[in-house]
């Protein structure tokens, strides 16, 4: 008896968490220092990402770098997006439908992110 | 160019970039008679002009004699009696007065931090007029008060209202060229102390049209976009 007791016990417990209210978002700017992350995670994502903006396959680009956490995902896309809007002096810049589809791609990333931004040596992204 | 291209996530042009893209060494500036007279309205060209030249490797077309010439003809204030009537001037004046010259080939308004961003990136610099509060004097990144903070330092205009170049920017902010050197304002403070926004089009990002700009743009393609912006 004691023992169906706890069970129900802990399970209104359980219940009683599950329905809790979320924890209200902290307010203020959420900004990951890419600098501070492991440059080893950094390179081996930025090698499985720069393909996919070479074939202009935003829709895996973005799947990939969600899947990898706003840490590592977040610092490689905004880094590697940004290199891709911002070419080096004396490479033309993307045509508009691409540069629209590379900036809406980190934009949506970003908004599940709760705004998140990232700080790089290229400023924050 | 039938619709805009997206900005980047940061760009600054008051840094020199490398071969590989990535940021260097900052521009110098000088602050062509504003810490004496409240000519910001045409030093802030010079700043334009100062970028363009040294982005684009050509000759700076504007000093500090032509801005003090410009500022002469658009206000009260004259370089013959130059303690009276420092005023300043107004930022649409400004505009025309350096379009005529042939400085600047046009300009548009602007309205939305997207656009900002873009013209930044296209056009290397976009002409505000800011309402500057005193909490400025002594801040090293301009701010908007903390939260629940209510100070008097911080209600717009209570320095007065300044005129300047934006020419660069990132996701927490905006680069302005004031006074001779580079200022740091969170878009928190663009938003709230920023009342007007021009794109100007420099002479020198069109002056080729076979040869990319800094930013990756064929003439063509920046002229079309100031077409777009006007509407």
């Amino acid at each position: 008896m004691k023992r169906v007791i706890l069970f129900v016990a802990m399970a209104v417990a359980f219940n009683g968490c599950a329905c809790k209210k979320p924890d209200p978002v902290v307010a203020g700017r959420v900004v990951i220092d890419c600098l501070a992350q492991n440059q080893g995670d950094l390179g081996t994502l930025r090698a499985e990402l720069l393909p996919l903006i070479m074939t202009g396959d935003w829709t895996a680009f973005e799947a990939k770098a969600k899947s990898a956490g706003i840490d590592i995902g977040g610092c490689v896309a905004a880094e590697l997006i940004n290199r891709y809007l911002a070419p080096a002096p004396g490479n033309a810049a993307p045509p508009p439908e691409q540069s629209q589809a590379a900036r809406a791609t980190m934009d949506r990333l970003r908004t599940g992110w709760n705004g998140a931004t990232f700080k790089t040596s290229q400023g924050e992204l | 160019m039938s619709q805009l291209p997206a900005a980047p996530l940061s760009r600054d042009w008051s840094r020199q970039y490398d071969a590989h893209g990535w940021m260097g060494a900052p521009i110098t500036y000088g602050t062509y008679g504003n810490m004496q007279y409240g000519d910001c309205t045409c030093a802030a060209f010079g700043h334009l002009d100062r970028t363009v030249a040294a982005q684009t490797g050509t000759v700076q077309l504007v000093d500090e004699p032509l801005v003090l010439e410009a500022y002469d003809a658009i206000s009260p204030w004259s370089r013959t009696t130059p303690l009276e009537n420092d005023f300043g001037a107004a930022n649409l004046d400004a505009l025309r007065w350096f379009k005529d010259r042939g400085i600047i080939v046009g300009f548009a308004s602007l309205w939305m931090r997207s656009q900002v961003e873009l013209c930044i990136d296209l056009f290397h610099g976009v002409y505000v007029g800011a309402e500057l509060p005193r909490s400025a004097m002594t801040q090293q990144v301009w701010d908007v008060a903390p939260k629940g903070v209510i100070d008097p330092a911080y209600k717009p205009r209570t320095w007065g209202g300044h005129a300047m170049m934006a020419v660069g920017y990132d996701q927490g902010g905006v680069w302005f060229i004031t006074w001779g050197r580079r200022q740091y304002a969170t878009w928190a403070w663009f938003n709230m102390y920023v009342d007007e926004a021009y794109v100007p089009l420099h002479r020198w990002l069109v002056a080729d049209g076979s040869k990319l700009s800094p930013a990756g743009y064929l003439a063509q393609q920046i002229t079309d976009a100031l077409a777009i912006l006007k509407g």
